[in-house]
């Protein structure tokens, strides 16, 4: 293996990029026409523009990543998270190509992907969630009826918080059933529906696994409960949920499912928590947006393994080999509006991370980047390494208030909010937190009425139209795209 | 940076609205006193000094309430004096496509109605209305591509 296509963008295909690097392979990517400034490009050593704006037009285009495989000469390819990463007809094709997927073999994407068959495996070596498949209103309502609201409705093929709907009367039920099965079909390309039983307020656990199928062992789990529309905004480990007990009995349910489905490579099993009790929910057959935590308190690239497990050689690691040192945590930084959640893309006008012992930043954001509107919201992972989990969420804190982000509004505050309030730092949370949580401003609000009442006196030039701010971004994209090509003329890239 | 368009007013004596807290602000010229206190103030580019402190201001947004992002801290501010107009227009609150419209020209909604459902980020975002009144004007298609700031439809 030489040369590997990484078929992503962002700070997820960096990140892969680097571990090529390592381990002397050389990163190929693609990028789409309005990733032209993207800053993965600068991490490849060579990319090709595959056109197109719209995941549909580009990073979910089969036949040209493929075609972009072939004319770089690569003979792998590692899809990073969401896109294509597990999508079966995809492996097929690599498959029928001559090229490796770094992923699942294509029966475990097939088995993984179809979340009502994962819960029947899964159901015989643990509890699973009451519910089951539902093709038209008619029987989303004679199920619902039969196991009693309140009831979520997921996409079959779909994850990642996109198609779920909650229902808590019957009287919802058709607007959800209608809405979930239209997002389902725009994000995952199948309009396939379950519908489960509701569970209020659990807390959201995972155990991280790796497999040969010969070999299975767990990385330890990740607490994942910090959520707003089901998408998970902090995450760490470990669970501060978790007995040694309870930790014990989690890890090896996760892997006795991977076991049950022979599943190989890097995945992630999924579980509710409630009352000391855990309900399997799905299978991710990918690397997962927060695999980070996991590697800080285990020393593991799990990157490296999957590469490793792809290529035929199979783990190299034993579970005795895995030990687990402090506590980590991750905040996902969006370019969201901090109050509505709304995405907000726009120009990047300042972009200074915080540098520091302990703490890593995955990141594919500069200053002057416009942030397209065709993609994830995500701009920044910060994760954040202690001795103890005081110690993290004290770095965390000092690493968000000392992260500047400007042009755009993020979700920092809500993360410094998240982080002083006192179930939090309690260890006391479950999916419910996002909605009691109260805003935190540390310094006294003297500082804002002060600005509010000078910036309109004095902050002329703070005041630029659209027009020129515009212009302005464009001159900066061309310079920096100039810079970048005779960068590459001079070959750089070490 | 979009800023509010407020009027560059002189010599002002105001009360501001900070999170759950109300100050008293005079700008008399270039001496600002808040609740009664003189307060040394300078602006260099996005950093504010305040009595020898300096802060960094990262976003800020017109609104009622405006919103500043001031070193990562979340505050919504808004002047308590100034006369409360309605919303004549409804524009966009971010870049995406119009997927539905569910409100007619000459239809009377009510305050938290949905008006348009707009796709952004693989996101349906529900825009809701901020009034109750009269719609006079629908100035957008079903399918249309919107940027921020475009008007949406105004109110009679």
């Amino acid at each position: 293996m030489q040369k590997i296509l990484i078929a992503n963008r962002g700070e997820i295909a960096i990140r892969i990029a680097q571990t090529c690097k390592k381990l002397n392979l050389i990163p190929c990517g693609i990028y789409s026409d309005v990733d032209r400034a993207a800053l993965h490009i600068k991490h490849c050593k060579d990319a090709i523009n595959i056109g197109g704006r719209l995941p549909q037009e580009s990073y979910l285009d089969i036949a040209k990543i493929i075609d972009a495989a072939k004319k770089l000469d690569c003979n792998a390819i590692h899809p990073g998270y969401g896109f294509l990463s597990e999508n079966q007809t995809f492996a097929k094709i690599c498959k029928k190509e001559g090229i490796i997927f770094i992923g699942p073999s294509i029966d475990a994407i097939g088995l993984t992907g179809d979340k009502v068959k994962a819960k029947k495996i899964a159901s015989k070596v643990t509890p699973v969630i009451e519910g089951g498949e539902v093709s038209n209103e008619h029987n989303a309502l004679a199920l619902s009826e039969n196991i009693g609201f309140p009831i979520i409705l997921k996409a079959v093929e779909g994850g990642g918080g996109r198609g779920l709907r909650i229902v808590k009367t019957i009287d919802e039920l058709k607007q959800a059933f209608l809405s979930s099965k239209n997002e389902s079909l725009l994000s995952f390309g199948s309009n396939r529906i379950y519908i489960e039983k509701y569970i209020e307020n659990p807390r959201h656990i995972e155990v991280q696994i790796l497999s040969d199928k010969s070999n299975i062992l767990h990385l330890g789990e990740r607490e994942c409960s910090i959520q707003r529309r089901h998408q998970k905004l902090i995450e760490e480990t470990p669970s501060p949920a978790l007995s040694d007990d309870k930790r014990n009995q989690i890890t090896e349910i996760a892997k006795n499912i991977i076991k049950q489905m022979e599943y190989d490579n890097a995945g992630t099993v999924e579980f509710l928590f409630k009352n000391g009790d855990f309900y399997f929910m799905e299978v991710n057959a990918r690397i997962q947006v927060e695999h980070p935590i996991t590697e800080v308190v285990t020393g593991i690239d799990i990157v490296e393994q999957q590469i490793q497990i792809a290529t035929g050689d199979g783990l190299l690691l034993n579970q005795k080999d895995i030990n687990f040192k402090g506590h980590a945590m991750e905040c996902r930084i969006n370019a969201e509006h901090p109050l509505s959640f709304v995405p907000y893309p726009g120009i990047v006008k300042k972009f200074i991370p915080p540098k520091g012992e302990n703490i890593r930043v995955d990141t594919a954001l500069y200053t002057g980047y416009s942030i397209p509107i065709f993609y994830d919201s995500l701009i920044s992972k910060l994760i954040c390494f202690g001795k103890n989990r005081n110690e993290t969420v004290e770095k965390m804190k000092n690493a968000l208030l000392a992260f500047r982000i400007s042009g755009i509004p993020s979700t920092i505050p809500f993360h410094i909010s998240a982080l002083n309030d006192r179930h939090f730092i309690d260890g006391q949370y479950d999916t419910s937190f996002i909605d009691k949580m109260k805003t935190f401003s540390e310094k006294k609000g003297e500082i804002a009425a002060a600005i509010f009442a000078e910036i309109p006196k004095k902050l002329q030039f703070l005041k630029t139209d659209e027009k020129n701010n515009e212009d302005k971004w464009l001159k900066n994209r061309l310079d920096w795209i100039s810079k970048y090509e005779i960068e590459r003329n001079r070959s750089v890239w070490g | 940076m979009r800023l509010r368009e407020i009027d560059l007013y002189g010599d002002s004596n105001t009360k501001i609205q900070v999170n759950d807290t109300i100050y008293d602000i005079e700008v008399k010229g270039e001496i600002i006193t808040l609740n009664g206190k003189m307060i040394d103030v300078s602006l260099s580019g996005d950093k504010i000094t305040i009595e020898g402190n300096t802060f960094n201001i990262d976003f800020t947004e017109e609104g009622d309430p405006s919103m500043m992002i001031i070193d990562g801290m979340l505050y919504l501010v808004s002047r308590k004096d100034s006369i409360y107009s309605l919303v004549n227009e409804i524009k966009t609150p971010m870049y995406g496509k119009i997927i539905k419209i569910l409100v007619n020209e000459g239809d009377w909604v009510n305050n938290g109605q949905i008006l348009v459902v707009l796709e952004a980020m693989k996101m349906q975002n529900q825009i809701r209305s901020p009034r109750e009144g009269t719609i006079k004007k629908i100035k957008i298609v079903k399918d249309q591509s919107v940027k921020l700031g475009d008007i949406l439809l105004t109110f009679e």
